[in-house]
């Protein structure tokens, strides 16, 4: 039996060794290379995933195929990155820009995990991106912490500018530079199911907070529904808009534009509406918070959609909830409450504490932007125009797109009064003339340029869970996280 | 002869000139394994706790100042330090406890010679082939307050009226996470007291059914001097698992309702991931490794100062 304790290593074996060694690596320097990157080939683009492609989708032909190995040498490739929603539609728009810009190549990485987490290191280890997708909350930090470079103002850009909500347009600036085109956009709705109004006896849904309660009330003394109203009431970093929503919808704020606190006392309105949260919960017993505190499972109908004690029935007759989510509620595929040839939920301009509220929502804006690292900022350009604004046709086709197809929310006036946006629009929204009075009633979170948005926001949640447990009085709920916000924009003012 | 010898002293020279000793042999041999550690386990450790001392937020990257022990004086003193110790403790202490009353209970089924008995030993390893986060989705579905098995499995039996929410009530959100942690981490301490029931020798039982113990005597007097070591194995792995513990709070209830199941774990969790505030939430997270280790020493003595094991 060999002793390998003892074993030695030679200098002839160290000369096989370094022998071998090079031997392999000339090996792999004579092997083929690889192949060069494939040419802004403008072969027919791949097929969706989706299986059915809506009726309204965008039915302008791509352009003609470009030449292929004359431009083989000059293709610029640009990366793309963005949260992972519906990867394989993304994928055909940028098949189609592909189409019409031969001279770029787009790899887009979908990122499934925490996509600020991600982009914040990817940030820190300057990693190489050309685009990538900016969430409202995310903008005024990186900004400031120089992570986004201002888009170049061209003509092209001030005329795309002037033709969005001012929202939307306001949400990508700051200190007076643009930083981006807009990905989506949607504010939230009051969502009623229309059969169980109807039946409970009403004519109409409710538009203040008392007739809310009335209503819900005669649900419940009806059998309809045991909760006929529902909140999003847990906790997370984008949980909870419900508060906002009740909140603005009475004229309320949360955080004046100095970050300061305006509740309890300044501002009632954030006291009156957790009151009513509290007294729905315990008194009235409408609303199933406990129930609601719930992270949604993932996969699990939302209780709007779930199967109610009769057809056309859903758990619960009254939610908040995105204007996107109206589509799926109305078909039937995607809703057990859902009534066939018939838009069946419905929304109606948020109920306030009394007749002269406003009815404001929180809306939201997702958009394009050019990290800092990116190599190139016109090949950026060209892709976050097409992307964000309008292709090489002159269209809004990926706005106009994700509308047709997934009804998310268009940024642009213009293209709301194109036919097919109509028509796609009249399958689940039935008033048109109330959804966009909505759209101009929509307005962004409040504080959402402070860095400590997020910590101050998650504890107003657990006080506000704590206030429905009654473990807390909605006033010393409240003043716990005034007292956080004060705290933490000092802690913040002093770094 | 002269050139033989010539030959041999060369060749001697050849080979003495690159041999290694025992002890220098070993640790090239060890070389990529000692490499690797450093690189994935060492570096880490040492770069968080470099970055437990400096203020840094992910939101304001350019700020990396260096504070020294603040940002743990800052997690000590902070509002959520004692609710959230004492939520881990607790924690801890009950799922410890219900693991080692259950995995004795099941260890002593199944170290009978009943039959289907490795059928049964099967069915105690189920869990365990199982993740955390699969195992709390799990869970989470059987506590569903709409449609969770748990609720239908009650009203069925009239036990209660409504659907009521688990996760969420103040009163049962607890019991909830234990039940989900102690199933789930059941299986291991059930196979480490099977294994320590299998090595008491028969004899000793024998001898004792001479002396008319009763069972319960012949478990007092036999079978737990016997399992002493086993059970403290358990208590280790059980306690600091407990400390730890993240994933079933994060999938079951995000630390709520308010802050009633946010323990340290998973406070390190939001201050690093949500807040992006990587230098307290290094601090959170080294004050669980610090508290992890004073048990695991605790434990240490407790099981060694017995000798047994060391021999």
């Amino acid at each position: 039996m060999p002793d390998l304790s003892k074993r030695t290593f030679g200098r002839r074996a160290f000369v096989r060794l370094g022998v071998a060694t090079g031997a392999l690596g000339l090996l792999a320097g004579c092997a083929p290379a690889p192949p060069p990157s494939a040419p802004a080939k403008p072969a027919e683009a791949p097929k969706p995933t989706e299986a059915v492609k809506p009726a309204g989708a965008p039915t302008q032909p791509a352009p003609a195929a470009a030449p292929t190995a004359a431009s083989a040498g000059q293709v610029t490739t640009l990366k793309l990155l963005g949260w992972n929603y519906e990867p394989p539609l993304v994928q055909e728009n940028l098949d189609r820009f592909e189409q019409q810009n031969p001279s770029y190549k787009v790899e887009y990485e979908p990122i499934a995990g925490d996509y600020l987490v991600d982009l914040l290191t990817r940030f820190r280890a300057k990693t190489p991106m050309d685009v990538i997708y900016v969430r409202d909350q995310y903008h005024a930090s990186w900004v400031e912490s120089g992570f986004l470079q201002p888009l170049d103002e061209t003509d092209e850009i001030n005329a795309l500018y002037a033709d969005m909500f001012p929202y939307n347009a306001a949400q990508m600036q700051w200190k007076g530079k643009k930083y981006g085109l807009p990905y989506y956009t949607d504010f939230d709705v009051f969502a009623y199911n229309e059969k169980m109004v109807t039946d409970a006896g009403f004519d109409k849904p409710p538009a203040t907070l008392d007739e809310l309660r009335k209503q819900a009330e005669v649900m419940k003394q009806k059998g309809i529904s045991e909760f006929p109203l529902y909140m999003d009431v847990s906790k997370g970093s984008d949980q909870m808009w419900d508060f906002w929503m009740y909140t603005f919808a009475s004229g309320g704020h949360l955080l004046d534009q100095a970050g300061e606190p305006t509740y309890p006392d300044k501002d009632k309105v954030p006291l009156a509406i957790l009151e009513w949260w509290v007294a729905a919960t315990n008194d009235w017993k409408i609303l199933n918070a406990q129930a609601d505190m719930e992270v949604p499972t993932a996969g699990a109908l939302t209780p709007l959609r779930t199967q109610g004690s009769q057809p056309g029935y859903g758990g619960v007759a009254f939610a908040a909830h995105s204007r996107y989510d109206l589509e799926a509620d109305n078909a039937p595929e995607r809703s057990k409450s859902a009534i066939p040839g018939k838009i069946n939920i419905k929304f109606v301009l948020f109920p306030g504490l009394d007749a002269n509220s406003p009815h404001n929502v929180p809306a939201w804006n997702r958009y394009y932007g050019i990290p800092s690292t990116a190599a190139n900022k016109n090949s950026s350009m060209d892709l976050i125009k097409y992307l964000g604004g309008k292709d090489k046709s002159g269209q809004y086709y990926t706005a106009k797109r994700w509308w047709l197809l997934r009804a998310l929310g268009m940024a642009y006036k213009s293209p709301w009064s194109d036919p097919e946006v109509q028509d796609r629009t009249s399958k689940f929204i039935a008033d048109s003339q109330l959804m966009q009075k909505a759209n101009s009633l929509g307005q962004a979170r409040d504080g959402l340029d402070f860095p400590w948005w997020t910590d101050w926001y998650m504890d107003l949640q657990a006080n506000v869970q704590q206030a429905l447990l009654k473990q807390k009085s909605p006033t010393e709920a409240l003043q716990a996280s005034a007292d956080k916000a004060r705290a933490l924009k000092k802690e913040w003012e002093n770094k | 002869m002269a050139a033989a010898e010539t030959l041999r002293r060369t060749q001697s020279a050849r080979t003495t000139r690159f041999e290694l000793s025992e002890g220098a042999f070993a640790y090239l041999l060890n070389l990529p394994a000692i490499l690797t550690v450093l690189l994935l386990v060492a570096y880490p450790i040492v770069d968080a706790f470099w970055l437990s001392l400096h203020r840094y937020n992910l939101r304001r990257p350019e700020t990396y100042v260096f504070v020294g022990l603040q940002n743990y004086v800052d997690v000590i003193t902070s509002d959520q330090f004692l609710p959230s110790l004492s939520v881990t403790l607790l924690f801890t202490f009950w799922s410890t406890f219900g693991v080692l009353v259950l995995a004795l209970g099941m260890a002593l089924v199944a170290n009978e010679r009943i039959p289907q008995r490795p059928l049964l030993r099967a069915l105690i390893l189920l869990p365990w082939a199982m993740s955390g986060v699969v195992t709390a989705l799990m869970w989470k579905w059987i506590f569903n307050p709409n449609a969770g098995a748990l609720n239908g499995l009650l009203y069925s039996f009239g036990l209660i009226s409504n659907y009521r929410s688990w996760l969420m009530s103040p009163d049962t959100s607890y019991l909830a996470i234990i039940t989900a942690n102690v199933w789930n981490t059941l299986p291991p301490s059930a196979l480490v007291l099977l294994a320590g029931l299998q090595a008491i020798p028969s004899e000793l039982y024998d001898a004792a059914k001479v002396d008319r113990a009763s069972l319960w005597a012949r478990f007092r007097h036999v079978t737990l001097p016997w399992l002493s070591q086993p059970i403290l194995i358990v208590l280790i792995i059980q306690a600091l698992g407990g400390i730890r513990i993240f994933d079933i709070i994060y999938l079951l209830t995000g630390g709520g309702p308010g802050y009633q199941t946010t323990t340290l774990g998973f406070a390190a969790y939001i201050t690093s991931f949500v807040s992006t505030d990587i230098g307290h939430g290094n601090a959170w997270a080294y004050t669980v490794a610090i508290l992890t280790l004073v048990i695991a020493i605790f434990y240490m003595k407790l099981l060694y100062g017995r000798g047994d094991v060391r021999s």
